[in-house]
């Protein structure tokens, strides 16, 4: 895998200033968007995977999220496990989700299934709230340990960043790595010329369902920190809208691109904090904001670095697959 | 018995509405290809206009209310076609333009509330109460409903079959090249159908206020529910758009009498679900 | 091209706003006085010393957004009065610093990390129970008490002495609910519907254990919140035969439960609602003639023979053009508290604050006294009130839960 130079020292710089901003801020507050800003950062380089690269829409983040950190939760606080096997279930549940939302993606496609992700992320949260006995309804689990290593456990905001911090750059690294290598190419295969893939003698279905995966675990795997880190969860948190925001970082930051992805995920975290100043019409202005991307800049911030290139391949890609 | 007509009745009532929706958005997915995600905030907008602004702002007499607010309606789709939904047709895949009308739909949620006001209110005296069949109570609401939504989707038939900007849509749903080939100005044309979607959204906002009240939240399951009933019934299809609410309507109702009450909204996605993988096609199965 | 698209952009957003706007006309009426909410600037200041800190956690935007605005409105009114009179500790205003918690848990943890940072003394809110639930251990790690209209009894197990709570509890307005339809009614069959959040989960439990230990059959069924059709569930109830509907639910609900009960030919059934039905932002809702004759339970009724009570209300409406509600009176009666317990405390330290709460006694409420348990309760008064044909309402009995 080449890496450009120039991208090397960008990603070592920003790893960094992710190191040393803790330093400067100290404010819990701040701390607590930075680490919202890190497990965002995950699930959306983790949607990339099928929204960016395979072209697979996905609305229903949110609950393959919730379904990890609900696993992770339980698991903790029912039966007294250890949170890094939690985890590690969550993994697993990533696994299950990925392989059960694989298949019928390969069934349906473009806008059904947006619908088949947006229906199965309702039933996930209906099942949250009324199924009382096993997930504690509408009030949630509470009382989730914090993870912990040799004995210490982690706490503070402080300390909980960089540990995730940690967590993020290895999945970051992962992605990237992933994108860049020939599975990386088979998932942009699959979005712009699935025949060619088929002849080509790859399996279009494995791949699709790999994308999956790989989503739905990192999906899980954020999902387990983010439950960890709070201390509880409740389905209120678990709807269309968060899935929604989760693929306009995506938009924003840049399909296809990790570093994008990053970017994305930290810009459409902190720019709604950043607005707050409006106090009511933030949220507006936002929406504003993000809607004219679309519109102008549909390929995200980062093509505005990468310049025409990209754009131009892009659009070559689907103009030859039509619409 | 009487229960199961109140079941009946209101599952057909409900079922009218969801095929309406399913109306809306497949004019305008055959117009442009593009799926309005942010047509149930269409329906919050044109209720809100109805009550909020001309009838309580304004004080105007209901039928006149109704008016305006149908014709701002078609005003404002006619604006969106132009201004949202022909950028986002150019637009390289269909995930931007999912997105597109997503985020459409948040800023016109969000101008609701800034403009109107976050508090829920309702209309005193509209379509208000119940009527007595024997022993059997019918909301007048749901009799109002089944009765202008069969009004709309005969109406609907007749105008694509007779009139000739009717035709002239279905041409344009067709095959837009040969329609600009004959002549057809295709933009207006999509324009129009935009326009015509947000009319029978404007409708469905008005009609669901005796049961929903005006809300911020009015529109959200129902423009889901929705979707739904368009896959089922026959997706991009206008008959089965109607089957299919009608009849998600009264399986939801009756349904709903049979499992826990609380899961009575899982019902809907979880046929969504078995139709999309089962039967894509629908029930009526898609003609194109 | 591109730079025409880009005007056009621009063009649309004005073009939308202005148009909505101008679709409103020129309205003095109810929408447009909702949205902005003032009639009437508020008491000055005339406090000098150095202001202290007051933290509340508010639903600005989000599900809950109406009783927010009113939670706002209530807070910010005290805090003038109390500041038109020279403020606390001799001369110290006290600074509302408002954070918006969008109505979620997950919002209310980044307004309370927020409100935290800003070094309040004590905290007002969060409101709804998930989130005082979720943001509890946040206050009770800084060290900072919070007063919060949160119902659940749930919360109580965390026996965080940093909470305090001015409602009544969910737990025991089922059973006092129970106790009335007995009396009244002569019930031997009560059916209910709640809604299948914490707070509907917590009154249907407790009322249902309730009925056991006293020999009343009791069936209930449940709804999701947000839900706009509850005929199956009436439908069920009806078919079981009640001799009184009990239901737990929220604004929305309890005016469609009205209604639907009243459409499916139960309109003559006796009718307890919920708290949320006493509160005219949800019987505005309903029609006056399906009301009449409804019960409502709530720990806040407008008393009009009550003094205090009185000018509370003719000052909020001076002030806002707008009637007090249940939000409103309980979060007035907070920033009363606090601005007390200040007083009493006779410092701004936090500590010494929570233990002025904690030792509250007959501190006078516009809804009645306000004793302070072990737990941090203050409220233990209950109202059943009746809805007239023209959606007034008078007591029909008032409890006390002690």
């Amino acid at each position: 895998m080449k890496v450009n130079k120039t991208s090397a020292l960008i990603a070592v710089a920003a790893i960094a200033l992710a190191a040393i901003l803790p330093m400067f801020i100290s404010n819990n507050y701040h701390l607590n968007l930075m680490i919202q800003v890190l497990i965002n950062i995950i699930i959306v380089v983790g949607l990339n995977f099928i929204t960016g690269l395979t072209g697979q829409m996905n609305l229903g983040t949110a609950g393959i999220f919730s379904m990890g950190a609900y696993t992770s939760s339980l698991l903790a606080t029912r039966l007294g496990i250890n949170p890094w096997i939690c985890l590690i279930a969550a993994v697993g549940m990533g696994f299950l989700i990925g392989m059960g939302l694989g298949y019928p993606s390969l069934r349906v496609s473009g806008v059904y299934l947006a619908l088949t992700t947006i229906g199965f992320s309702e039933i996930v949260r209906i099942l949250m709230t009324n199924l009382t006995g096993l997930t504690g309804g509408a009030l949630g689990v509470t009382g989730i340990p914090p993870f912990s290593i040799l004995g210490h456990k982690f706490q503070t905001n402080k300390e909980i960043y960089y540990l995730y911090l940690v967590i993020a750059i290895i999945l970051i690294f992962n992605a990237y790595r992933i994108v860049n290598s020939k599975w990386g190419r088979a998932f942009l295969a699959v979005k712009d010329n699935p025949d060619a893939v088929e002849a080509g003698g790859i399996n279009i279905a494995s791949i699709k369902i790999l994308a999956f995966t790989l989503a739905a675990v990192y999906a899980t795997v954020a999902g387990s920190l983010y439950a960890h880190y709070v201390g509880f969860i409740n389905p209120s948190a678990y709807n269309l809208e968060y899935s929604i925001n989760y693929v306009v970082m995506l938009v924003i930051g840049g399909i296809g691109s990790v570093p994008g992805n990053v970017l994305g995920a930290i810009l459409v975290t902190l720019v709604p904090e950043l607005l707050r100043f409006m106090e009511n019409y933030y949220w507006l202005v936002f929406s504003i904001i993000t809607l004219l991307f679309v519109i102008f800049l549909p390929n995200g911030m980062v093509s505005l670095f990468k310049g025409k290139k990209r754009e131009a391949k892009a659009g070559k890609g689907a103009q030859a697959n039509g619409r | 018995m009487q229960v199961f007509v109140q079941l009946l009745i209101t599952g057909i009532a409900m079922g009218f509405i969801y095929a309406l929706v399913g109306i809306e958005y497949t004019l305008i997915w055959n117009a442009t290809g593009l799926l309005n995600f942010s047509h149930d905030k269409f329906i919050l907008f044109g209720a809100y206009m109805f009550a909020g602004t001309y009838v309580l702002g304004l004080g105007l007499p209901p039928i006149l209310a109704i008016l305006f607010a149908v014709l701002t309606m078609f005003l404002f789709g006619i604006v969106s076609a132009f201004v949202i939904f022909n950028p986002l047709s150019k637009l390289s895949t269909n995930l931007f333009a999912v997105i597109g009308t997503v985020i459409l739909g948040r800023i016109m949620i969000e101008s609701v509330r800034l403009i109107w006001g976050p508090l829920p209110f309702t209309l005193d005296n509209f379509l208000r109460g119940s009527i007595h069949f024997g022993s059997v109570v019918v909301s007048k609401a749901h009799l109002v409903i089944i009765v202008v939504c069969s009004l709309i989707t005969a109406g609907l038939q007749v105008f694509f079959k007779t009139t000739k900007t009717g035709k002239a849509m279905r041409c344009v749903s067709e095959n837009k090249t040969a329609a600009s080939l004959m002549g057809i100005n295709v933009p207006m044309n999509i324009a129009f159908t935009i326009g015509l979607s947000a009319i029978v959204c404007a409708t469905i906002g008005i009609l669901v206020i005796p049961i929903f009240n005006v809300e911020l939240q009015m529109s959200s399951m129902i423009g889901l529910k929705g979707f739904a009933s368009g896959v089922i019934g026959g997706f991009g299809y206008l008959p089965g758009a109607i089957v299919g609410g009608i009849l998600l309507g009264v399986v939801e109702i009756f349904g709903s009498m049979l499992i826990p009450s609380v899961y009575k909204d899982c019902l809907s996605f979880v046929l969504l679900i078995i139709f999309l993988l089962v039967r894509p096609s629908g029930i009526l199965g898609n003609k194109r | 091209m591109r730079r025409m698209k880009k005007v056009l952009c621009m063009a649309m957003a004005v073009g939308m706003t202005v148009t909505s706007l101008a679709g409103c006309g020129s309205s003095t009426s109810g929408a447009k006085a909702q949205a902005s909410g003032e009639t009437q600037a508020g008491a000055k200041s005339t406090a000098t010393g150095a202001p202290i800190k007051v933290g509340v956690s508010n639903m600005v935007t989000g599900p809950m957004a109406a009783g927010g605005l009113r939670m706002k409105q209530a807070v910010t009114m005290a805090f003038e009065e109390i500041n038109a009179k020279g403020g606390v500790l001799g001369g110290r205003p006290l600074e509302m610093v408002l954070v918006d918690d969008t109505g979620t848990p997950t919002g209310a943890v980044n307004a309370v990390n927020k409100i935290l940072g800003e070094n309040v003394s004590v905290a007002i809110g969060p409101h709804t129970s998930p989130m005082a639930s979720a943001t509890q251990e946040l206050y009770r790690k800084a060290g900072v008490p919070f007063i919060s209209a949160a119902t659940s009894p749930k919360l109580l197990e965390a026996q965080n002495p940093y909470f305090f709570r001015i409602s009544v509890s969910d737990g025991a307005v089922g059973p006092a609910m129970v106790e009335f339809a007995k009396d009244q009614f002569g019930a031997a069959k009560v059916g209910a519907l709640y809604d299948t959040d914490d707070y509907g989960v917590a009154a249907d439990n407790a009322t249902k254990v309730y009925c056991e230990q006293n020999g009343i059959e009791y069936y209930s069924e449940g709804f999701t919140s947000g839900d706009k059709d509850l005929t199956s569930q009436l439908s069920k109830i009806k078919g079981w035969g009640p001799d009184v509907i009990f239901d737990f639910s929220h604004d929305a609900e309890a005016a469609l439960i009205v209604r639907q009960l009243d459409e499916l030919g139960m309109g003559d059934l006796p009718h307890v609602g919920p708290n949320a039905l006493a509160q005219s932002q949800t019987y505005d809702l309903c029609d006056a003639k399906q009301l009449e004759g409804t019960y409502a339970s709530t720990d806040f009724y407008a008393d009009q023979t009550n003094e205090t009570m009185k000018k509370f209300l003719d000052d909020f409406k001076a002030r806002w053009g707008a009637d007090v509600e249940r939000y409103a009176a309980m979060y007035y009666t907070a920033a009363y508290l606090t601005a007390d317990a200040i007083e009493r405390a006779g410092s701004d330290k936090p500590e010494d604050i929570r233990k002025a709460l904690s030792e509250t006694k007959d501190f006078n409420a516009v809804f009645g006294k306000l004793n302070c348990s072990e737990q941090g309760e203050m409220n233990r008064n209950l109202y059943i009130l009746e809805f007239d044909g023209e959606k007034n309402m008078s007591v029909s009995k008032q409890v006390s839960l002690d």
